[in-house]
C-alpha cells in the first residue's frame, strides 16, 4: 500500500494505492498521526485505486472514524470498486463511513 | 602489571557485582605456558569469576569440551600438536558448540592474522601481553552476551510454546465429535469441517448445536486481527454465546445480544464478521442473519446461490441490529460457509479467487468428488497454490443434507407416526384419548373406508365393538403388503374376552383390552408404530445399499450413537443370504445397548418418550450429560463354520430379562417386544449376568 496526502485548506484527501491489509498497520497508524497532527475539517480516503481491503484494513478505516469523531472531523470514504466496494457493503460499513 | 588490588571493582566501567549467572559461568583456559595459564586464572578469579578449568594443548581442550562445555574459552593461538585456528574450526563445525564464544589471545599483530582469527569462527580477540582490565571487560561482554541470548532463546521458546497451547486452546473450542454426530442424525446430514488455525494465531472459528423442535444452529465467525489479542477475543466471543441460550433459535435476536454485549470489550479496529443460521430439519427452512461474514452458498444438483450475509460486524456500535432472512435448504442440498482467506488468499498467478471463484470451483468440486466430500476436495486444489502456513486461519464448513431425508435408516421417530383407526361405532373417547404428539390419527368407520392407494399408515386400529365379524371386515381393509411387511395391526377390545373367543383367532394381530384404560393402547400404538417405520427404514436403506460383499466380520467393534449401531448391524446383516431379519434383529439389539444400557433409558421411560415424540430429542440431551457421554457398547462377532455368533455387552445395569423370554408373556407384555421380535430374528437368543449381555446366533444361509 501507498498513500499521498493532499491538503486543500482544511480539507484533507488520503489517496490510496495498493492493497490495504493487516501489514499496512503500520504505514496507517503513521497517516493517522500526521492527520491528527493537521487542523482538518473533512478528510477523504479515496479508495480508487485499491484492490483489495482485508478485515484487519476495515478495522483501520473504524479506528480512523473513531479518531475523526473524537477530534470533530468529518471522514468520508469515496472511490470504491470491485472487492473493496463489495467488503464494505457486506460489512455495512459503506453506511458507517458515507459521505 | 597486576593493577587491580582485590578490594577494587575489578572490571572496567562497571560499578555493581556480577550477575550470579555471569559470575558462576564455567571458563576454560587453553595455553600450552603454565605461567600464562596462572596468570589469566588469577586474573579471573579477581574478576569475580570462580568456575574456571585449564588444559595444555588443543586436544586437551576439544576432549575437556567434550565431557563438559564451557560457558567461554580463553584459547592461545600457537600451541604444539593442535593449535588454537584448528580448535576453532572443529568446535565451529559442531553443532553443539557453533556458537560457544572463545575469546583467542595471541602475540602476533598482523592485520592479516586478526582476519584469519576472525575466518576461522573467533569471537573476539585479545593481544599479549594481556591487559587484565581489557581481558576481563571482554569476558564480561560475551558472557553476559551468551545469558540474554539464552534467556532471550528461553523466553522465545517459552512463548512459541504458548502460542501453540493458545492454538490447541482455540481448537478445543470447535465442536465435539459427539455434538456434531447429533446434529448430522437430527438433519440427516454430513458435516464436512475443515479448520487450521494460522501459526501467529488468528480469530477463526465455527460451531454447531442441536436445538429444541428438531431443529440445529450452526455459525462461523472471524475476529479480526492476530495473535494473542484475536484469539483471546475469539473466547470472550465464545464464552459470551454461552450466555444466550435461549436467543439460538432466533439468529438476529442472538447477534444483536452477542453485539450488545461485546461491543465495549474489543479493542477499538477489532470487529467480528459472522453468519448464524438455524435450520428446521423438517420443513427444511433455513432462518439466518448475517454480521459481514463472507457470503455462504447453498448448493445441490439444481446450481448454486450465495445468502446475504451483510451486517455490521459485531461489536462495532452498539445501535446495530440484525436481520432474520429466510431461504431453504432442501435434502439434497448443502450450506457451504469458509472464511475470507478462501477468497482473498493470493493465488499463485496473483489474482485473488473471490467469490465467484470460489462458487465455481464448490460446483466444480461437487461434481468431480460427489457433493459430500466436496470440501476436502476444493482445499486440495486450494493448498496446491498455497504456502501450507497461511497468514491467517482457516475455516471450510459444508452440511450437506442427505437425500430422501424422511427415508433414512435413522427413524423418523420425530415426525408423529401416521396411524389409521378403523370404528365400527362411533367411539369419540377412544378418539380422544389417542390423542398424543408423537400420533397423528386419521378415523374412519369400518363400513365407510375405501382404502387409500398409497397405505401409508404405521399402524391399524381396528376397534370393532368386540365383533368377529366387524374385526374380520375391518382386518379386510387393510393392505396385504402392509401386513406382509409387518405393518402392526391393533385389535381394541372393550372386554377381556374367554379363551375361547373366536375373536382371538386372528393371525398377525395384537389386542389390547381398553376395558380398563386406554392409555395402554396409545403407549402400545406408538411403540409398534415405532418399530414398523424403523424396520421399514432398514429395509430401504438395505434395498438401496446391496453391495452384498462377504466381508470377514470377527472382531470387536464399538458403538456409541443409534447411526453408529444401525450403520453396525447393516454391514453385519450383508453376511447372510437373507440380510432383512438380520438386520432387524441386531438393530434391536444394538438400539437396547444404547438406549437402556450407554443412556439408561428405562423400557417403560422410552414408551412414554415414543408416545410424545420425545425420544430422539432425550437421547441426543442425555449423550451430552457428562455421565454418559464417553460410554459405549461392544459387540464381538466370531464366526464358526456357517454360525456367526454376536456378543453385544453395554454398560447398563442390565434388566430381569427372563420375564420377557416367554414367547406367549411377550406377546401381551409391552416391554418384551422388542425381544420377542430379536429371538424370531435369530437361531438362538441369550442373556447372561444381569442382562447387560447378550448373546445371538445366526447361520449364513438361512438368515
Amino acid at each position: 500500500m501507498e498513500y499521498r496526502i493532499d491538503k486543500d485548506g482544511s480539507n484533507v484527501t488520503v489517496v490510496f494505492t495498493g492493497d490495504i491489509t493487516f501489514s499496512e498497520n503500520v504505514s496507517f497508524r503513521q497517516i493517522l498521526k500526521e492527520l491528527g497532527e493537521s487542523d482538518i475539517q473533512t478528510c477523504t480516503f479515496d479508495l480508487g485505486n485499491v484492490g483489495m481491503v482485508d478485515s484487519a484494513g476495515l478495522g483501520m478505516f473504524l479506528i480512523a472514524k473513531e479518531q475523526a469523531d473524537t477530534s470533530g472531523w468529518k471522514l468520508t470514504v469515496s472511490g470504491a470498486q470491485g472487492h473493496v466496494a463489495s467488503m464494505l457493503k457486506l460489512t455495512k460499513l459503506s453506511d458507517l463511513l458515507a459521505g | 602489571m597486576l593493577g587491580n588490588s582485590p578490594e577494587s571493582n575489578p572490571v572496567p566501567g562497571r560499578n555493581k557485582a556480577l550477575p550470579e549467572g555471569v559470575s558462576s559461568a564455567h571458563i576454560l583456559v587453553v595455553d600450552d605456558m603454565p605461567l600464562m595459564r596462572k596468570m589469566i586464572g588469577m586474573c579471573l578469579e579477581r574478576g569475580g569469576f570462580h568456575n574456571i578449568s585449564f588444559a595444555e594443548d588443543g586436544d586437551e581442550a576439544l576432549d575437556q569440551i567434550a565431557e563438559s562445555q564451557p560457558d567461554l574459552v580463553i584459547l592461545d593461538l600457537n600451541m604444539p600438536r593442535v593449535s588454537g585456528y584448528d580448535v576453532c574450526k572443529q568446535l565451529r563445525a559442531d553443532d553443539r558448540t557453533a556458537n560457544l564464544p572463545i575469546l583467542v589471545q595471541s602475540a602476533s599483530e598482523t592485520a592479516e592474522e586478526r582476519v584469519e582469527v576472525f575466518a576461522v569462527g573467533a569471537t573476539d580477540f585479545v593481544s599479549k601481553p594481556i591487559n587484565h582490565p581489557e581481558l576481563l571487560a571482554r569476558v564480561c561482554m560475551h558472557l553476559e552476551n551468551r545469558f540474554l541470548i539464552r534467556s532471550l532463546s528461553d523466553f522465545q521458546d517459552m512463548m512459541q510454546s504458548e502460542l501453540k497451547m493458545a492454538r490447541e486452546m482455540q481448537h478445543s473450542l470447535l465442536p465435539e465429535t459427539q455434538v456434531i454426530e447429533e446434529v448430522e442424525t437430527v438433519s440427516d446430514a454430513k458435516i464436512e469441517a475443515f479448520y487450521k488455525a494460522s501459526f501467529e494465531l488468528g480469530g477463526d472459528l465455527w460451531g454447531t448445536w442441536p436445538l429444541p423442535g428438531n431443529k440445529l444452529g450452526i455459525y462461523v465467525l472471524d475476529v479480526t486481527g492476530h495473535g494473542v489479542g484475536a484469539a483471546l477475543n475469539t473466547f470472550s466471543l465464545h464464552a459470551t454465546m454461552a450466555r444466550f441460550e435461549d436467543k439460538k433459535l432466533d439468529p438476529a435476536a442472538f447477534m444483536d445480544a452477542l453485539n450488545s454485549s461485546l461491543v465495549g470489550s474489543f479493542q477499538l479496529g477489532r470487529f467480528a464478521t459472522m453468519f448464524y443460521a438455524v435450520l428446521d430439519c423438517q420443513s427444511h427452512e433455513l432462518l439466518y442473519a448475517g454480521a459481514g461474514a463472507p457470503r455462504p452458498i447453498i448448493f445441490g444438483a439444481n446450481g448454486s446461490r450465495t445468502l446475504d450475509s451483510s451486517g455490521l460486524p459485531i461489536a462495532i456500535v452498539k445501535s446495530a441490529t440484525y436481520e432474520n432472512k429466510t431461504d431453504r435448504l432442501e435434502p439434497g442440498e448443502s450450506l457451504f460457509c469458509y472464511s475470507d482467506v478462501l477468497v482473498e488468499a493470493e493465488q499463485p498467478d496473483g489474482s485473488m479467487l473471490g467469490e465467484e471463484g470460489l462458487v465455481q470451483w464448490i460446483e466444480e468440486a461437487s461434481t468431480a468428488s460427489g457433493r459430500g466430500s466436496s470440501v476436502k476436495h476444493l482445499l486440495d486444489r486450494f493448498y496446491e497454490g498455497q504456502d501450507e502456513n497461511l497468514p491467517d486461519d482457516l475455516t471450510a464448513v459444508a452440511i450437506h443434507r442427505n437425500e430422501g431425508s424422511a427415508n433414512s435408516a435413522n427413524g423418523n421417530e420425530h415426525e408423529p407416526s401416521k396411524v389409521l383407526l378403523l370404528s365400527e361405532t362411533e367411539n369419540t373417547d377412544l378418539m380422544k384419548s389417542l390423542v398424543s404428539p408423537g400420533l397423528d390419527i386419521i378415523q374412519s368407520r369400518i363400513g365407510e373406508y375405501t382404502a387409500a392407494e398409497n397405505f401409508d399408515f404405521s399402524a391399524v386400529i381396528i376397534d370393532g365393538a368386540d365383533d368377529f365379524e366387524a374385526v374380520k371386515v375391518g382386518l379386510a381393509l387393510v393392505d396385504d403388503h402392509y401386513v406382509e411387511r409387518g405393518g402392526p395391526v391393533v385389535v381394541a377390545l372393550k372386554h377381556a374376552p374367554e379363551p375361547n373367543d373366536p375373536i382371538l383367532s386372528f393371525d398377525r394381530v395384537r389386542y389390547c383390552d381398553v376395558g380398563q384404560g386406554v392409555d395402554g393402547l396409545r403407549r402400545l400404538v406408538a411403540e409398534e408404530a415405532d418399530d414398523f417405520i424403523r424396520i421399514c427404514a432398514l429395509r430401504a436403506a438395505l434395498e438401496a445399499d446391496h453391495a452384498a460383499e462377504t466381508v470377514d466380520l470377527d472382531g470387536t467393534y464399538r458403538f456409541a450413537s443409534r447411526r453408529e449401531a444401525q450403520k453396525l448391524a447393516m454391514t453385519f446383516s450383508q453376511a447372510s443370504t437373507d440380510p432383512v431379519p438380520l438386520a432387524i434383529g441386531l438393530s434391536e439389539l444394538f438400539l437396547n445397548a444404547i438406549e437402556h444400557g450407554c443412556l439408561e433409558i428405562g423400557h417403560n421411560e422410552k414408551g412414554e418418550l415414543i408416545e410424545n415424540g420425545r425420544l430422539n430429542e432425550e437421547i441426543i440431551q442425555r449423550r451430552r450429560l457428562e455421565k454418559y457421554r464417553s460410554r459405549f457398547a461392544t459387540v464381538i462377532v466370531t464366526e464358526e463354520g456357517d454360525t456367526i455368533k454376536f456378543r453385544v455387552e453395554d454398560p447398563g445395569n442390565g434388566f430381569d430379562y427372563s420375564a420377557y423370554l416367554e414367547d406367549d408373556e411377550g406377546h401381551s407384555k409391552k416391554h418384551g417386544r422388542g425381544i420377542a421380535m430379536a429371538k424370531g430374528c435369530f437361531q438362538s437368543l441369550t442373556y447372561l449376568e444381569k442382562g447387560n449381555i447378550v448373546e445371538a446366533e445366526v447361520s449364513r444361509s438361512s438368515g
